[in-house]
């Protein structure tokens, strides 16, 4: 059954129960709540996503639980809790979607070696992968986030798997994190993506979580093979420019931004080894996303690169 | 024989357990290597790289290496090119990657 | 309460896996990943040949748990070597303890088994020289609040860990294998004289099996966390197993122990392990090794405490007096390090400091909000 399917009472329900076992492909998270607020963000951002049933093999369990202050003029908090076990401080109740968010990602980077779990964006197109590492300040979700309104798939904005095998990456297709000043460029930019309410003052400033798109969602089991590696810079002003990138730094970048590389071993350099084999390496400064559709468009075509 | 020159040849390079040791190499000539005895992973200079790979089959007085690298030294006298080489070879001794034995 | 606990099921008779449903799967590896045995379970089920046969989603997080491990061997052996460079002087004899000395002995014990840190033994007299030589390599003191400098340099056995400002690791420096403040008064000196030097290094030791058997008891059987109880147990159970083939091990052990002043830690380890492992011990030593039981009263006690803080530490394995029990223990192991008013002084600073839970800024978690 998916999320959309259900009433908002049922899924409140379910979240307070931890009935709720959401199919994250290719992961099962059992999600437990008392917070009325993630069950109205989850039904606006996994409306598409599939449930399982209640006694399936789920490979996480969480639960996002509302604290009172001590003293009662302090502000409700939420606490994320993994299999029982507090995780992290606690945050303010309105960041509550956001901390399941950052958990769930949390969840699978420390917990899925049977991939190499590298942070960065992965869309696709034409069957083809653009992998966008994840350096702070980057731009990766921006860039990502617009891609995706414009023809591309989305499998992730966060964490890319690599399966080390077959040399083809998965995502979950989550929701995509924009912080600050991009959330009104992509508004303006797409009008008609679903976004949760903006909450400020989080640790990053103002977040919110951008519905991932239905085509991307239904593809979510096809892999896709890396083609590019482009690492983005955003420049104010500055004409879109894609130039080579050394290869062998490229590579120092992915083994640096992946979370498992270092337990991994010789088997985690082969495997970014064959990644850039099969990857051609840029550097990409733009100031204008219509600018970076382009160029990927071209990419994509064979008219760039 | 001055003692430097000895030295350049008396010395021998080599790279221990060189089953344990992956490069990788791509058009710019950098090169990445992994120790699988000490887990590191390192981002070499394509002279670097080279002499790693020579050591990998082979062990080397500098003064073997430098015949071997002649085009990557080509500009420079013999001496300072040696000493390039050496300075090359200490870095890679510091990391773990090659081992040093008098002859 | 007798029930055992799945996990345990699972490692004792892995031929119980076959008629798991999916529920019994998701439990089973919640109970092993916090009991830090699913590395343990994949292990053994590999060498069982049943991987093949697990279900897909479970299989997974067991081959997850088991690449964590798999490069610990080799990085415990790069780590061993560069600890052996920095004391490389003359009298240098390092003994292992614990988890080092089991991937470096090449024993079962290691297989599947993470390690946070390397445990090295040496004598009381060049512990300085041995603090210096490490940091000229690169190690660098922890814990530099002077309190602790003191806690762990005067009461208890060891200098502050060690951390190595590149690699990140961490090393443990003791003199004894309990603290000089410790009630149980132990033979340290006949501890030195029993280590076995490992083949292929010079000045490299670990201690001798009945040594070390009983180094890993008085170890569980004193520390009040007891977060990897359950762990340690089953190291005690692998340890067991594997020196039962040693020449004259079962004959050594009781009375090596009495030597020691270990009895306790023994009987307590023989105890548990055969009441929740079924761990193979012959009924003789059995019976020797109950000269080590305490007076009634405490015996009962203790059994209350251990038989529930030995389980995972995990919801679905708590019954009713988990939680006291294990206040029980965490007092009485620091009781049995301490006197009473560096006790009390002690338990107040270390309950103000531990109050504080990672943040979302802490490698890892930072990079994913």
């Amino acid at each position: 059954m998916k999320i959309s399917e259900y009433s908002e009472k049922q899924l409140v329900d379910l979240l307070k129960r931890g009935h709720l076992l959401l199919s994250l492909k290719p992961f099962v998270t059992r999600v437990q709540s008392d917070i009325v607020s993630i069950a109205r963000d989850i039904a606006l951002m996994y409306g598409d996503f599939e449930t399982c049933p209640i006694d399936s093999f789920a490979d996480f369990h969480v639960s996002v639980v509302q604290e009172t202050g001590i003293l009662g003029w302090m502000k409700p908090r939420a606490r994320f809790y993994f299999d029982g076990r507090p995780s992290f401080v606690p945050l303010p109740v309105d960041q509550a979607f956001a901390m399941l968010e950052w958990g769930l990602n949390w969840c699978i980077a420390a917990h899925s070696h049977q991939y190499l779990v590298i942070h960065a964006a992965v869309v696709e197109r034409e069957g083809r992968a653009a992998i966008l590492p994840g350096a702070p300040g980057a731009g990766k979700s921006t860039l990502c986030a617009a891609l995706i309104t414009r023809g591309w798939r989305l499998l992730s904005d966060e964490l890319a798997l690599f399966d080390m095998e077959t040399s083809v990456l998965y995502g979950t297709c989550r929701p995509v994190n924009l912080k600050n000043t991009s959330i009104d460029i992509i508004k303006q930019f797409a009008p008609q993506v679903v976004m949760t309410e903006s909450v400020a003052d989080t640790t990053k400033g103002t977040i919110a979580l951008m519905r991932p798109p239905t085509g991307s969602v239904s593809m979510v089991e096809s892999p896709a093979h890396p083609a590019w590696v482009v690492l983005p810079r955003y420049l104010p002003s500055a004409p879109p420019k894609l130039e080579s990138h050394s290869r062998a730094e490229t590579f120092m970048l992915i083994a640096e931004q992946s979370f498992n590389y270092d337990i991994h071993g010789a088997n985690g350099f082969n495997a970014v080894g064959n990644l850039i084999d099969r990857s051609q390496c840029y550097e990409f400064t733009y100031s204008k996303l219509e600018d970076a559709v382009s160029v990927f468009d071209g990419l994509c075509l064979g008219r760039i690169g | 024989m001055p003692e430097r020159e000895r030295e350049h040849k008396s010395i021998q390079w080599t790279v221990p357990s060189s089953d344990s040791i992956l490069l990788r190499v791509w058009d710019d000539g950098l090169t990445v290597v992994y120790n699988d005895v000490s887990g590191d992973t390192h981002l070499l200079s394509p002279v670097a790289g080279e002499i790693l790979c020579l050591l990998k089959s082979v062990s080397h007085s500098s003064e073997s290496l430098l015949l071997e690298l002649e085009e990557a030294f080509s500009a420079q006298d013999k001496q300072s090119a040696l000493d390039a080489i050496e300075t090359v070879l200490s870095e890679l001794e510091n990391i773990n990657l090659v081992s040093s034995a008098q002859n | 309460m007798n029930e055992r606990v799945l996990i345990v099921s699972a490692l004792t008779d892995t031929g119980i896996l076959s008629g798991l449903s999916s529920a019994e799967w998701d439990l089973l590896i919640r109970q092993g990943r916090r009991a830090n045995l699913l590395a343990r379970l994949a292990y053994q089920m590999t060498a069982d040949d049943l991987m093949n046969a697990v279900p897909e989603q479970p299989r997974l997080h067991l081959i997850s748990a088991l690449r964590m491990v798999e490069r610990q061997n080799k990085a415990m052996h790069w780590e061993v070597q560069c600890i052996l460079k920095a004391l490389g002087s003359a009298e240098a004899d390092v003994i292992l303890l614990k988890g080092a000395a089991y991937v470096m002995a090449g024993l079962p014990a290691a297989n599947g088994r993470t390690f946070s840190d390397i445990d090295i033994l040496i004598p009381k007299r060049r512990i300085a020289e041995a603090e210096s030589q490490l940091m000229l390599n690169g190690w660098q003191g922890t814990h530099h609040d002077d309190y602790d400098q003191r806690y762990y340099r005067q009461w208890m056995h060891e200098i502050p860990p060690m951390r190595h400002i590149k690699r990140g690791t961490t090393i443990d420096v003791h003199h004894a294998i309990l603290p000089e403040s410790a009630r149980l008064k132990i033979n340290t000196p006949a501890l030195f004289q029993n280590v076995v030097e490992l083949p292929g290094y010079k000045q490299l030791f670990v201690l001798s099996p009945e040594d070390m058997l009983l180094h890993s008891a008085t170890h569980l059987f004193h520390e009040g966390g007891l977060e990897n109880g359950l762990r340690d147990l089953f190291d005690l159970d692998s340890l067991f197993r594997s020196f039962s083939e040693a020449p004259g091990f079962w004959e050594k052990l009781v009375p090596r122990a009495s030597e020691l002043g270990l009895s306790r830690p023994l009987y307590y380890a023989i105890r548990f392990c055969t009441m929740m492992l079924s761990t193979p011990i012959p009924g003789e030593v059995v019976a020797e090794s109950r000269i080590g039981k305490p007076l009634a009263a405490i015996s009962i006690l203790m059994d209350f405490c251990y038989k529930r803080a030995l389980r995972p530490a995990h919801e679905s394995c708590s019954t009713a007096g988990t939680g006291l029990a294990r206040a029980c223990l965490y007092v009485r192991s620091h009781w049995m390090r301490m006197p009473f008013p560096l006790l009390v002084c002690h338990l107040v600073r270390k309950a103000i400091r531990n109050s504080a839970p990672p943040s979302w800024d802490a490698p890892l978690a930072r990079d994913l909000n």
